[in-house]
């Protein structure tokens, strides 16, 4: 059974941008009827598989809804499987679950352990309806739960849910969905939204519920080890940088990744991102953010950041406060967790001494915000 | 064995009103600290952020 493994090497395929939803978060702005074509996408990722790397190949499908191409998907993924390949691989997707009824679930099912999907689900029914209406209801938790034990689940966090954080977390485990990967929506003015203080309530209650059970996996706010805050700025990768392959059917090219596709970044765009040379770590960063004690526990998308805003080091800094506050309520748990915690093993001792380190900063990050408002 | 989280309530850690004590964590680190290796990671290539990824 497949979990969060580590891969050599990543190819995305794009299959189709087409959607039975329509997410008021989704950045696929120019969905169309265009699909991918199997002969193509078998001839891309049969190339790769004639070389054998030490921890195997990831191959993403990326919709779209890619369940909107089934019958293709099913032909690409048996047509691979029929053959004997030196490499390792293993497929990846993507899906809303509105369409994973029927033969998509007996098939997928009886594949588990070559494919693995990840499920899109912003929480309980009342956030899902606000992020993508008329979704709820049409998603089998079950069969993905049942399918995948520790499913992998995005949970895409938007002004109109944040409030409602807690709540959805304490849903998600309610129905053993335990690998919960909490992002925030990209492509919205978070400081203009001003839920700084919310989301520090939340997370505390998040952060005494985790204390409370450590048997039960904390959502991807509680998993960043604080210990990297020690290392120099950059010291692991902020995100595959280039160092993966996305195969687009509509332009039959190669990009660094999904996101440069032109029909997300427009033509210009994804011809001016294919021309970066990502591995220079010296145009990553703003220096605001390198000297930030924790840019290395800090997510970004390069390829968001020049989309939006001209730059790959141009971070969305509407979203600093907000990574600011779960920074610090992770530091704070630690802490709390730390002191409870008999026998430490290096990695914690590392965590402790990232707390003693930081410690002013966090309290001032916390409380800060209690200044603001008065 | 693991708690029903419809019928777990917030606990009484209330992380919020725990303050970060220096000295607390000098004495932990005296007691509890050991050599510590260098990081050696396994790392294969990286996740994505994007919430799509």
């Amino acid at each position: 059974m497949e979990d969060k493994k580590i891969y050599s090497n990543k190819i995305c395929i794009a299959t189709n941008s087409s959607c039975n939803l329509n997410c008021i978060y989704c950045y696929e702005k120019n969905k169309n009827n265009l699909e991918f074509d199997v002969d193509e996408a078998f001839n891309v990722i049969d190339k790769q598989l004639k070389t054998k790397t030490q921890f195997g190949t990831k191959i993403k499908l990326h919709g779209g809804e890619p369940f909107m191409v089934f019958p293709k998907i099913k032909q690409l993924c048996e047509r691979l499987w029929a053959n004997q390949y030196i490499e390792y691989y293993h497929f990846h997707l993507t899906t809303n679950g509105t369409l994973v009824h029927g033969p998509i679930q007996e098939w997928l099912y009886k594949n588990r352990d070559k494919i693995t999907v990840k499920l899109s689900l912003d929480g309980d029914k009342k956030s899902s309806d606000i992020n993508r209406p008329l979704s709820f209801e049409k998603i089998d938790i079950t069969f993905f739960v049942k399918t995948w034990p520790n499913i992998r689940v995005n949970m895409t966090i938007t002004p109109a849910t944040l409030p409602y954080l807690f709540e959805n977390i304490i849903f998600l485990h309610s129905v053993n969905i335990n690998n919960i990967i909490s992002h925030f929506a990209m492509m919205i003015d978070w400081k203009e939204c001003k839920l700084e203080r919310i989301l520090r309530e939340q997370m505390f209650k998040l952060a005494d519920y985790y204390l409370n059970d450590p048997s039960i996996m904390p959502c991807h706010f509680f998993r960043p080890d604080i210990g990297n805050t020690l290392c120099k700025p950059l010291y692991n990768a902020a995100c595959v940088r280039g160092q993966g392959e996305a195969y687009d059917y509509q332009t039959k090219k190669y990009y660094p990744c999904f996101m440069c596709f032109p029909a997300l970044a427009g033509k210009k765009v994804s011809e001016e991102l294919c021309s970066i040379d990502f591995t220079d770590t010296d145009k990553l960063e703003e220096r605001c953010c390198l000297e930030c004690p924790f840019i290395n526990i800090c997510p970004t998308c390069y390829a968001e950041n020049y989309i939006t805003r001209g730059k790959i080091s141009h971070r969305d800094m509407g979203l600093c406060s907000y990574h600011k506050v779960i920074i610090a309520v992770l530091f704070k748990y630690e802490y709390a967790r730390l002191m409870k915690v008999d026998n430490p093993d290096a990695e914690d001792v590392l965590k402790m001494k990232a707390i003693q380190k930081w410690g002013n900063e966090i309290e001032s990050i916390l409380s800060e915000l209690d200044i603001v408002r008065n | 064995m693991k708690k029903d989280p419809k019928t777990l309530k917030t606990g009484s850690n209330k992380i919020n009103s725990i303050k970060i004590e220096a000295a607390l964590i000098e004495t932990w680190l005296a007691k509890k600290s050991k050599t510590v290796p260098a990081k050696n990671k396994i790392t294969g290539i990286s996740d994505c952020p994007a919430p799509w990824g």
